[in-house]
């Protein structure tokens, strides 16, 4: 049994599962005694296979206070989901947000817009299934913020694009704005004429930069998270 | 110096080595033999008893039993030593030592008490809570959803990987990638997780 056939052949995983033979078992505990990179990937193996019952099971404990204030969090955030509230005095902060970060791809002068369209897309924070689905602008001087959780790694500046993706799942750039910084809740914000997003499948990818790192360096992968846009009413 | 076989792999090359030293009377052979099969005794014992402290007794004993043999030159087949040192970890487990007769857990190797655990690699000091957040992580950039579904198959519901591939119609190789790729990408967030929380202590 060599490194590169336990590799390929997900031994330690299955291993941990019982999926090997006594003479796969035997095999490997006699490697384990003595090869580091298996004692190594054994604890990731572990580590990985907790991590995903602990994950799929959804349930991260929250503090006292944090419980208690749940109800109250939960209808703020349904108040954001609410198209019917996006125009809400609650959300100018983001609406500036997106108006002074308008990418300049766009010809269309901000102050121009006559409605707002919120899309909030939740990451570490949110449920990993749901897929979000947003309506399509009906024009030009609708203004659509798309807003996304940052993180729980601290970064010094962050990259949104925005990818439409074809049937065959090939990328196309829609939006993308660097230089962007959370706010006080790490959300980041983007915003661009309602009419950009036809209806369709999307993907958002995140990624942060840091300032101490060499200037040919490129941003770290964050997250990517699909979306949905579907035809108004 | 033990007569090298061409047979022989350098493993066991180097165990038969260090089984003709240890016979030989080499204090430094048997504190080789501790440290060179120290660590993966204790993940295994860990891994079959998941319980710390019989799993640190049965350590103990597994060498002074594994010292003895190579010190009366009793072992059949030296080059073999981890299997044979495997052997004996599993016949104490079975064997439940903790209700039989005990050894004394003075050592009467110094090697074997002060060959410490470094317990060195990654996920030392990151929390289980942690663990699952870089996981969330993980999971939410894969960019499609059937290699989520992979992992999801694989680690949570433990299916075998020829029904995923069946089940998902993917490839034996593209299965092989993304649990290749998954596994890089947690240990580079968990090594991340690691550095951070040493610097949190260390300020």
């Amino acid at each position: 049994m060599d490194s590169k056939h336990i590799e390929r052949n997900q031994v330690v995983d299955r291993y941990l599962m019982g999926q090997l033979t006594s003479e796969g078992v035997a095999a490997f505990e006699e490697r384990l005694l003595w090869d580091s990179e298996v004692q190594e990937e054994l604890v990731l193996c572990q580590k990985l296979r907790q991590g995903v019952k602990d994950a799929g099971t959804a349930t991260v404990p929250k503090a006292d206070a944090a419980r208690e204030l749940e109800p109250l969090v939960t209808w703020i955030l349904e108040i954001f989901r609410s198209p019917a509230y996006a125009v809400a005095a609650s959300v100018l902060v983001l609406v500036l947000a997106g108006l002074l970060l308008f990418p300049r791809q766009f010809a269309i002068p901000p102050s121009s817009f006559s409605s707002t369209q919120l899309i909030t897309l939740l990451s570490t924070r949110g449920a990993l299934d749901v897929l979000v689905e947003a309506v399509t602008g009906e024009s030009a001087h609708e203004l659509t913020l798309l807003t996304v959780d940052a993180g729980p790694e601290p970064y010094d500046y962050y990259r949104l694009t925005v990818y439409r993706e074809a049937d065959d799942g090939r990328l196309t750039e829609v939006v993308r704005q660097d230089g962007l910084r959370p706010d006080y809740a790490g959300i980041l914000v983007i915003g661009f004429p309602g009419n950009q997003l036809t209806p369709g499948k999307y993907l958002t990818r995140t990624e942060g930069w840091k300032n101490e790192w060499p200037a040919d360096r490129d941003y770290d992968f964050l997250t990517e998270i699909p979306f949905r846009v579907i035809a108004g009413p | 110096m033990v007569e090298q076989d061409p047979s022989l792999d350098s493993e066991q090359l180097l165990a038969a080595d260090l089984a003709a030293r240890i016979a030989q009377g080499d204090a430094t052979a048997e504190h080789e033999l501790v440290v060179r099969y120290g660590r993966g005794l204790r993940s295994l014992l860990w891994q079959i008893t998941k319980n710390v402290e019989l799993a640190a007794d049965l350590y103990q004993e597994t060498f002074l039993l594994v010292l003895e043999k190579l010190r009366a030159s009793k072992i059949e087949e030296p080059a073999r030593l981890a299997g044979y040192v495997r052997g004996i970890a599993k016949r104490l487990v079975i064997g439940d030592t903790r209700k039989k007769v005990r050894r004394a857990t003075n050592p009467d190797s110094e090697h074997i008490a002060t060959v410490a655990d470094d317990g060195a690699g990654p996920c030392t000091q990151v929390s289980n809570a942690q663990i699952a957040r870089i996981v969330r992580r993980l999971l939410d950039g894969l960019p499609m959803e059937r290699d989520r579904q992979v992992l999801k198959m694989f680690y949570l519901e433990e299916i075998e990987k020829t029904e995923i591939c069946k089940v998902l119609e993917i490839t034996s190789r593209h299965f092989n990638r993304v649990i290749f790729r998954a596994k890089r990408r947690f240990k580079e967030l968990l090594e991340k997780a690691e550095l951070n929380k040493k610097l949190d202590i260390v300020r």
